[in-house]
């Protein structure tokens, strides 16, 4: 059972009975076995948990990317998972923000063109788009590497692009998982301080999945998920 | 520009990694390219063939041909060719009296068709006046006393083994009754000119005479075999032969030289079908290297695709980056081809580069005639196979499963 939210205001991400298994050739893995989540706008939840007890499934379940097999989904007033595939991508893209652990730009496009990516799905005219992802890259530090390739990047930096993009949308709310799982302990650091303080900011939810304790602690909740449930810590 | 596009452009045009895709997505360029100039070059050179032919035929032979009804020779016929060569569209009309007959010269014989014609006449609707080799048409006009003058086809003189001014017995199988049967009417006439008129039928068995002459031979006093006509317009031979029946009234028929070389233009069509749909296969082989290259580009990009799809991307919209793509090369390559292929076809018509023996085919060099028609059904097709190899290739990227996608590096 999760923690109740700070606020009384309704939570920005209710999800209930999340149940989620794959179909393999040894039988039937069940991962996710009825998870209940509710996150407040402006907060920042971490979940831990062992490798493989289902977080990065538990995340894809909550971006939409993935569909439960049971359960319920509402994110910023909607059911998500009654919404047609294209009204879906469409609120993806408006309202949630990804940061995955192994950065994932797209290798072909410069800082500032990934960065600009989300606003162009969203039909945005290209100057639009070029200009706010600059504004963003500049808040973020990153004004002078705007034209670099993500391959010429340090690890940091190309996570760092990868939060300016999550928030290029001006998304509700930001899924992460592991975003600091290849970082060193201070880049690593650094970019929690960066999610926390954008939570704060923007009145943005934020869901981190982290192995790192300490990280965990400087969130507002700690979730850990074992046996295919969530429990607070 | 979409986004859709301007991805698509940046993964057809980025250095890759893999420089195995960037192989095979310029191989299927210049495949398409290849293709789309090799069938366009192809039509080329069968339209120029078939008109070439088309010219030497009808250099020779009439635009439309009036009979009277039951196969009788014409006692009118004067009658019919000033009526006729006043109609609108009638460029000119001329009668003529046709028949076999048995040349022989001192050292061979042939059998040959023989043309009566009236010299000023003909010329207003074949070429043949004109297509003299050696000596004149004007012996003919003025046939006086002495063997009748002819034009002979030049590979007939050669194969008689005459030439101008030498004397050849003419024996017409339309002989006259006697106590001991038929005799066939034999006369003499004299070679005033031989003539090259570009296709060997012609040539090698055609002699021309003066009207009375053949009328004599063939015992049609006074009258013609056939009216010949010539027309404006070479292809309005339908509506003009339509016309040509209304004003005579009854009794009259009509053939055309569309349907008199009806099998040789069909046939030399189903062959330009044939060659330029084999030649065209090229483009589809192309066109499978368009799906190689978009399978292994979708393989790499598994994880792009989620990422496009993690920042709201659509189905539609990853189908449409990977049709994109394959559509890019489609239109490059077609692009690339046609402009080369209608250059080619332009400058091998200009210069004349393809040269042929002329004793052998006749003309000198190979015409290329590119018709817009024929490119534009090339032009489309290839655009459309190439767009059709993207769709399996483009149907495979929008299946991919994101959260699969974004689970392993
Ligand atoms: N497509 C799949 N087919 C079968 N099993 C899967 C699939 N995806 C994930 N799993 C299994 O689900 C479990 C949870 O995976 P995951 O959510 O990636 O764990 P975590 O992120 O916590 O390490 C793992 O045991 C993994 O092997
Ligand atoms: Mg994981």
């Amino acid at each position: 059972m999760s923690a109740p939210p700070p606020s009384s205001t309704p939570p920005l991400l209710a999800a209930r009975g999340i149940v989620k298994g794959y179909r393999t050739a040894a039988g039937v893995v069940s991962v996710l076995q009825g998870v209940d989540l509710e996150v407040a706008e402006g907060e920042m939840v971490a979940i831990t948990g062992a490798s493989g007890v289902g977080k990065s499934t538990l995340l894809h379940v909550l971006g939409t990317l993935d569909r439960p097999d049971a359960g319920s989904l509402w994110v910023a007033g909607e059911d998500v998972l009654a919404l047609s595939e294209p009204r879906r991508c469409d609120f993806r893209n408006r309202t949630l923000g990804f940061v995955f652990q192994f950065h994932h730009l797209l290798p072909e496009f410069s800082a500032l063109e990934n960065v600009a990516m989300p606003l162009l799905l969203a039909r945005r005219g290209r100057d639009e788009a070029h200009g706010a992802a600059r504004v963003l890259l500049e808040q973020l530090g990153l004004g002078e590497r705007a034209d670099h390739r993500p391959g010429t990047l340090s690890g940091g930096e190309q996570q760092r692009v990868a939060v300016a993009r999550a928030l290029a949308m001006s998304p509700r709310a930001v899924l992460a998982d592991e975003p600091t799982g290849n970082l060193d302990q201070a880049t690593g650091q650094k970019l929690h301080e960066l999610l926390r303080r954008l939570a704060g900011e923007r009145r943005l939810s934020v869901v981190v999945v982290t192995h790192n304790e300490q990280l965990a602690r400087g969130c507002d909740r700690v979730l850990h998920l074992e046996g295919g449930r969530l429990a607070a810590v | 520009m979409p986004w859709e596009l301007s991805v698509a452009l940046r993964y057809l045009t980025a250095r890759r990694k893999q420089a195995f895709i960037s192989l095979i997505s310029g191989v299927a360029v210049v495949g398409v390219a290849v293709g789309v100039m090799a069938v366009l070059i192809a039509l080329g050179l069968m339209t120029g063939l078939q008109s070439e032919i088309r010219r030497k035929i009808l250099g020779s032979t009439a635009h439309i041909s009036i009979f009277q009804g039951r196969g009788d020779p014409f006692a009118n016929y004067e009658e019919v060719v000033n009526t006729v060569r006043s109609l609108p569209g009638v460029a000119g009309a001329a009668p003529a009296v046709y028949g076999k007959a048995l040349l022989t010269s001192t050292s061979g014989s042939a059998v040959a068709t023989l043309k009566g014609i009236v010299p000023r006449e003909e010329a207003t609707v074949t070429e043949v006046m004109t297509q003299l080799r050696e000596g004149e048409v004007e012996p003919l006009e003025h046939p006086g006393e002495g063997p009748t003058p002819v034009l002979l086809g030049h590979v007939l003189a050669d194969t008689l083994n005459v030439g101008v001014g030498d004397v050849l017995t003419v024996t017409s199988p339309k002989g006259r009754l006697s106590p001991v049967g038929i005799l066939p009417r034999v006369t003499r006439v004299r070679v005033a000119g031989t003539v090259d008129a570009g296709l060997y039928e012609f040539n090698s068995s055609w002699v021309y005479m003066p009207l009375e002459a053949a009328q004599r031979l063939f015992e049609q006093r006074g009258q013609a075999t056939l009216v010949e006509v010539r027309l404006d317009d070479m292809f309005a031979v339908r509506e003009e032969a339509a016309a040509i029946l209304e004003t005579l009234g009854h009794g009259y028929l009509t053939t055309d030289w569309i349907q008199m070389n009806g099998s040789l233009f069909s046939a030399l069509w189903i062959e330009k079908m044939a060659i330029g749909i084999t030649i065209g296969l090229i483009v589809v082989v192309a066109a499978l290297n368009i799906v190689a290259t978009l399978v292994l580009m979708v393989m790499e990009k598994h994880k792009d695709i989620a990422i496009l799809v993690s920042m709201g991307a659509s189905r539609g919209a990853i189908t449409r980056i990977f049709m994109l793509q394959g559509s890019i090369i489609g239109a490059v390559g077609t692009a690339v081809g046609g402009a080369v292929g209608w250059g080619a076809c332009e400058v091998l018509d200009r210069y004349k580069l393809i040269r042929i023996p002329e004793d052998v085919y006749q003309i000198a060099a190979v015409p290329f005639r590119l018709l817009p028609g024929d490119a534009a059904v090339v032009i489309v097709s290839a655009l459309l196979v190439c767009f059709v190899a993207t769709l399996h290739p483009a149907r495979v990227a929008s299946r991919v499963d994101p959260a699969e996608a974004l689970r392993y590096e």
